[in-house]
């Protein structure tokens, strides 16, 4: 090679990369819009929580959304209640102390770990009603009453770590506040959101429900149309379909649980 | 005389000469690791005394820097909580990735805890540093005992900074290799010579965006070596019968890039197109350097821009996350920001600490750029370093980042390096450079840190 061919050779090596550096900077300007937010979730697949660069930090299943009449004598509200998994994507994730305390796992990976509570649970109700998740009050009542074991969802806080699934039971209701008084209210039309606690988000499925409402082009097309049913039918039928979730008691543990609690005989 | 040929096979197959200055860049660079490890362990036995709790153990990794490398290693890069100005706030995405990535290497390779695995990577670049610094020096013909000079003195015009696990280290390491490369001599003009020469300018491209993506102080690099290009092509030409000057040289290698153009004006014009021929022989290496640097800066700017669906996020967040001292290009503001640093502490405000530290670091670059010891080359990329800071009034930092540059290392190593045997002299400008750093590094430790806590570093006045 000579000298000439070797200046040549030079000067369109410096502008290809100039010219590619050019590139950037014009890719750099003009960057694809982040999907930021919440987006239509559907029903009965995993729908990813999205971390940055839309990595997964998992993936959440919903099914079985049901409106439950609960038996009066509980005294308690009627009550929304649905079948949820959440399995762990990879997003990075920064885990608190009190979530994870390293000497107790210490070979366990930290930043695997990913928190999921009731506080990733957000509801947009536009009649102004407030949710109010049902799983302590309801629970109790349940395991006090019924021939049932529920897996519940999110109390205390999940913990996921690396290829871990967790699968509950979510039960909520809505009420206006008036005077300083709880009124139950069942929103014609709502969503449910749900994000995990310590990843950085971009993006996280929103699932929108009706109820009573009329069927018009306004609701998206995922949106699902809650039934009622009775608390003891619908725990039956998740014993078959979510053994995750609930477990019929055995013989042994009702005859337990009849002797600790009067009210059932 | 002395055939091309033979030269190439001199510079392929090392002589016992060369082998011996490699060995002595290396031992150089083993003493700098020792003396490195050395005084880590030294500040960590102090720094429950630094940080008045002698009970608590203070890891290294355990500073503001320290920490978002740990986290930018185990969880990436990632942006503020979201905002109505996102841009406004500092994010992780200002912590360049390179020292990250290395402490990620480290960690998952090795299984060296991540509150350590950043002084591994620091004595490693250490021993980068002062090894190449070594040969750098040889390149410009200080080749008396050299290498033992760095080695004593690059620990501490480091002062405090180098000391920490921080991605200055990483900085001037490859910023020592890019001098290097820009100083080695030119290959014998043969075949085999010029393919020397196209390795060592792909090198350097490569070796330019890797320094950008050590830190973003590599823009400050892109005037100086632009000087080097046009300084080392000029004195290739010489030797090949240029016989003009350096202005000239200059005007005449754009000349020979725009001939295309006035020769085609000239064939508008209906007249000849007739140019002198002149004997320039092309450095291209500083100029793939400063390619590479820019090629770095954009592929960061397309990183961040895409991650944060905002343009030119990283410059955004360079411009306004964190605060320029005076608005870019204004040198009056810019005189007015210096000009604190001799305004007396008073009863409402602190001593202005920040302005008199990062305008003594500008001026401790420009001592040796005083001297005639210096070659010519590191003399004049010394003056020009600190135009990029006058004009982008990117003063923060400022201390650490200049004297982490290679130059400025360089430029002090060739003010101490002898280059006649006087070992008086030599021993003399040493216990003066190790007197100052020592000082800088006990005044900053024990008293300046106190003054900081008290906003008086904030580029912004209080």
């Amino acid at each position: 090679m000579q000298r000439d061919q070797l200046n040549r050779l030079m000067r369109f090596l410096i502008a290809f990369i100039l010219a590619g550096a050019a590139i950037l900077v014009v890719m750099a300007a003009r960057p694809p819009a982040r999907r930021i937010g919440i987006y239509t979730a559907e029903f009965g697949k995993p729908q990813p929580i999205l971390g940055l660069w839309d990595e997964p930090a998992a993936f959440l299943t919903i099914t079985h959304p049901m409106l439950l009449s609960l038996p009066p004598s509980w005294k308690l509200t009627d009550t929304i209640c649905m079948v949820m998994q959440v399995t762990r994507g990879t997003a990075p994730t920064t885990t608190e102390f009190t979530d994870f305390q390293p000497q107790a796992q210490w070979d366990v990976k930290a930043l695997d770990a990913l928190v999921m509570d009731y506080d990733g649970i957000r509801s947009r109700a536009v009649d102004g009603s407030a949710l109010k998740i049902d799983n302590p009050t309801v629970g109790a009542a349940v395991t006090a009453f019924t021939d049932y074991q529920v897996h519940w969802f999110g109390d205390p806080p999940i913990l996921l770590l690396k290829d871990q699934t967790f699968g509950g039971l979510l039960c909520y209701h809505y009420y206006f506040n008036v005077n300083q008084l709880d009124l139950f209210h069942l929103p014609f039309s709502y969503l449910l959101s749900f994000q995990v606690r310590n990843v950085l988000l971009d993006s996280w499925p929103a699932y929108y429900f009706r109820y009573n409402a009329p069927s018009d082009a306004s609701y998206p097309p995922q949106t699902f149309t809650l039934q009622r049913d009775t608390l003891d039918h619908y725990l039956s039928q998740l014993a078959i379909e979510a053994p995750f979730a609930v477990k019929k008691l055995t013989k042994a543990q009702i005859d337990q649980l009849g002797t600790e609690v009067p009210a059932r005989k | 005389m002395t055939t091309p040929d033979r030269i190439v096979i001199t510079v392929a197959s090392p002589t016992p000469n060369v082998l011996r200055v490699v060995f002595a860049a290396l031992l150089t660079s083993i003493v700098g690791m020792c003396l490195y490890v050395l005084i880590v362990a030294l500040v960590h036995v102090s720094s429950g005394s630094i940080n008045n709790n002698s009970e608590t153990f203070y890891p290294p990794a355990d500073f503001s820097d320290g920490k978002r490398y740990v986290k930018i290693c185990s969880r990436g890069y990632d942006l503020p909580v979201l905002g109505p100005l996102v841009t406004a706030e500092t994010a992780l995405i200002s912590w360049m990735p390179v020292y990250p990535a290395l402490q990620c290497a480290i960690h998952q390779s090795a299984g060296v805890s991540l509150v350590f695995a950043g002084t591994y990577v620091s004595t490693l670049a250490t021993g980068i540093t002062l090894f190449f610094g070594s040969l750098t020096l040889w390149n410009l013909g200080r080749r008396s005992r050299v290498p033992y000079i760095l080695a004593v003195l690059v620990q501490p015009i480091g002062a405090l900074w180098l000391y920490v696990p921080g991605a200055e280290s990483t900085y001037l390491a490859v910023g020592m290799v890019t001098l290097w490369l820009i100083t080695l001599p030119p290959f014998a003009d043969t075949a085999r010579g010029r393919l020397l020469e196209i390795i060592r300018i792909a090198v350097s491209a490569l070796i330019g965006v890797l320094l950008m993506l050590t830190k973003p102080n590599a823009l400050a690099l892109l005037i100086p070596i632009t000087f080097a290009f046009f300084y080392l092509s000029w004195r290739r030409s010489q030797t090949a019968g240029y016989g003009f000057g350096l202005w000239a040289f200059v005007a005449d290698v754009v000349i020979e890039h725009i001939r295309p153009l006035l020769a085609f004006f000239q064939r508008l014009r209906g007249q000849s197109f007739v140019l002198e021929e002149r004997s320039i022989v092309y450095d291209w290496a500083p100029v793939a350097t400063i390619a590479g640097i820019l090629l770095g800066l954009a592929y960061w700017l397309v990183y961040t821009s895409w991650l944060s669906g905002i343009p030119f996020y990283f410059l955004q967040q360079q411009l306004f996350a964190w605060r320029r001292a005076w608005p870019t290009g204004n040198l009056g503001e810019a005189f007015l920001y210096f000009v604190q640093a001799f305004r007396g502490a008073t009863r409402q405000t602190p001593w202005r600490v920040g302005a008199a530290y990062y305008l003594a670091a500008n001026v401790s670059a420009l001592i040796p750029a005083a001297s005639s010891r210096v070659p010519t080359l590191i003399r004049g990329m010394l003056l020009l370093l600190p135009i990029f800071l006058l004009l982008s009034g990117a003063v923060n930092g400022d201390d650490r980042y200049t004297i982490s540059t290679s130059i400025v290392v360089i430029g002090w190593a060739c003010w101490l390096a002898p280059t006649k045997p006087r070992p008086f002299t030599v021993g003399l400008r040493l216990v003066f450079m190790s007197g100052l750093a020592w000082l800088t590094s006990y005044f900053v430790l024990f008293h300046l840190f106190a003054i900081y806590a008290l906003g008086a570093t904030s580029v912004v006045d209080r």
